[in-house]
């Protein structure tokens, strides 16, 4: 069957009622995380890990699906009218989104940023549709040392080639790897660092750590910031459409900033951050009107949202085709494929492809319903922000905990919960990124089988590793993500000394 | 070749800044003014935003 077809059968399993109901699900509450300041996709999505652990698989998986899109969506809003981002994808919309907001043209930036996000989500979802099978064609040929050169790749670009420190990214990562040796060894069946505490010779559960670490650890993280925001939401004045002037402004920059977030979205780590931040900076090189950036130009609210909108799309092409988490979202849902006893990767499209093309199609019908969520809904979405920030804190470490004692009733869980969400808190607070040590986690037992299964057909031969071309390009580009980023961080330092010196003469 | 060359410096040294300001925006804290400067963001206007 071709990809449209398959496409056309997951439309059928999507539109399900059931499934509708979990697609609406999730993109409500990812609007409305979308919407509040300091909680993102990747919070919400380990929140919900543990309670879903009994639910339908496809339908879970959906609504996840629909909590990322709605966080895309939802975060514009705060940014425009409040000038807080609501997630670190809309930062860059708040800069020109608030301006327009202020001079009374609030109604066209939301307009373009929900009608872009919309574009971008449906343009995104069927490149999506259409790459997946062909990479999935390239991926069925891996074999076990192709499968771990790809796994260093993803740990590198994971922990090394993104970030301000490649020793911060890599400490976390081994510490995330140090973790997932934890419990029976799968092939001698030897007890390994359980210290002779019965409960670890299970290993450390990914979806405690998710919860720990996203939900538990940033929402200390946000609670001790003590940050004092003065709440004063820019009202919508006038009509909230766009004019003829506004679509012809906008619809360049909606198709550009979704070329430019999906590759970055697809690209290991590339988060959807950088998608908008690059695709500010294209509309600010390439717009005819250079003195209304910064004052308010509706090209640096459309092509940004656009991008973090594709970008999320872009997230999924390795997810689902290699099983390769290239956000922290991803990273969690990834979690969330395990926990149902799934592995993403090219096989998932052979034994589960109902699940799989009913997933991606689902993304069609979520974008829809976003579109009409989020316009005429702003006025709720808006009272969200009157939840005293307390409550919202208080809330988040209820839940975490009582999710994860549902999943896994023991006090030694909770233990390891409270105790990985102090470490969470901790990495934040001394700039450690979080993403490494989960991908880490997840990841690192299936990097270890494939190793010692090519080890294995070679007869312990190391050399074997970079005996098969793909495997072997694939660990160059890995040496690559891990020493240019350090040559561009070193040129970066040295293009600000010299600045800094240039000033100061 | 030259001008080739000068392209992909130039393309490499925005993505490098547009990874620096995510990220640091992530970690909420404040980027770097010279990669703000490069992807065209005016600094104090950035400052004032809510990170």
């Amino acid at each position: 069957m071709s990809a449209f077809e398959f496409l056309m059968q997951g439309l059928g399993t999507a539109a399900d009622p059931m499934m509708l109901l979990y697609a609406l699900i999730g993109v409500t509450l990812g609007t409305a995380v979308g919407v509040l300041p300091g909680i993102g996709p990747a919070l919400t999505v380990a929140l919900l890990l543990p309670v879903t652990y009994r639910l339908d698989p496809a339908g879970s998986l959906i609504m996840f699906a629909g909590i990322y899109y709605g966080g895309m969506y939802g975060g514009s809003t705060t940014s425009i009218l409040l000038n807080t981002p609501g997630e670190s994808a809309s930062i860059i919309t708040a800069l020109e989104g608030n301006k327009m907001a202020r001079k009374g043209r609030g109604g066209p930036a939301l307009a373009t940023a929900a009608i872009g996000s919309f574009i971008a989500g449906l343009i995104a979802t069927l490149l999506l549709a259409f790459l997946a099978p062909w990479i999935v064609k390239v991926a069925l040929v891996f074999g076990p040392r192709e499968y771990f050169a790809l796994m260093v790749l993803a740990f590198v670009t994971v922990s090394a080639a993104f970030g301000d420190s490649a020793l911060r990214g890599l400490t976390s990562l081994f510490l995330g790897l140090a973790l997932a040796c934890i419990g029976i060894d799968q092939l001698t069946g030897q007890a390994r660092l359980s210290f002779g505490v019965p409960e670890l010779l299970d290993g450390i559960e990914v979806t405690t750590m998710a919860v720990a670490m996203f939900a538990l650890g940033e929402a200390l993280f946000i609670a001790g910031q003590r940050l004092q925001v003065e709440d004063e939401v820019t009202a919508v004045k006038g009509s909230i459409w766009m004019s003829r002037r506004d679509w012809a402004r906008s619809w360049k920059p909606w198709l550009r900033g979704t070329f430019i977030g999906f590759p970055i979205g697809a690209m290991p780590a590339g988060g959807a951050e950088i998608g908008t931040f690059l695709s500010y900076a294209t509309e600010k090189k390439l717009t005819k009107h250079p003195e209304e950036f910064g004052n308010g130009a509706i090209e640096g609210v459309a092509g940004p949202e656009a991008a973090n909108n594709a970008s999320a799309a872009g997230t999924l092409v390795p997810l689902l085709t290699l099983g390769l988490p290239t956000s922290a979202t991803a990273a969690i849902m990834l979690a969330g494929f395990q926990q149902f006893g799934l592995q993403p990767g090219p096989l998932l499209f052979a034994t589960n492809p109902t699940l799989v093309w009913g997933l991606i199609a689902s993304l069609l019908i979520a974008n829809a319903m976003l579109l009409v969520l989020n316009l005429p809904l702003i006025g709720l979405w808006v009272k969200l922000l009157t939840v005293p920030k307390p409550w919202l804190y208080a809330g988040i470490l209820l839940f975490a905990t009582l999710g994860t004692i549902g999943a896994n009733p023991s006090a030694f869980e909770l233990g390891m919960l409270l105790g990985f969400g102090v470490l969470g808190y901790v990495m934040r607070l001394f700039g450690y990124p979080i993403a490494p040590i989960v991908v880490g986690l997840i990841l690192g037992p299936m990097a270890e089988q494939q190793l010692r299964r090519a080890l294995s057909i070679s007869q312990g031969d190391w050399t074997t590793l970079v005996q098969s071309p793909i495997a072997a390009v694939l660990l160059g580009i890995a040496a690559l993500a891990l020493i240019v980023p350090l040559i561009l961080r070193a040129r970066g330092k040295g293009e600000v000394l010299s600045q800094l010196a240039g000033e100061e003469d | 070749m030259h001008r080739a060359y000068h392209s992909l410096t130039s393309a490499l040294s925005t993505l490098r800044a547009a990874i620096a300001v995510a990220s640091a925006a992530e970690a909420h804290r404040r980027p770097a003014a010279a990669d703000l400067r490069r992807l065209g963001i005016d600094e104090t206007k950035f400052a004032a935003i809510h990170l």
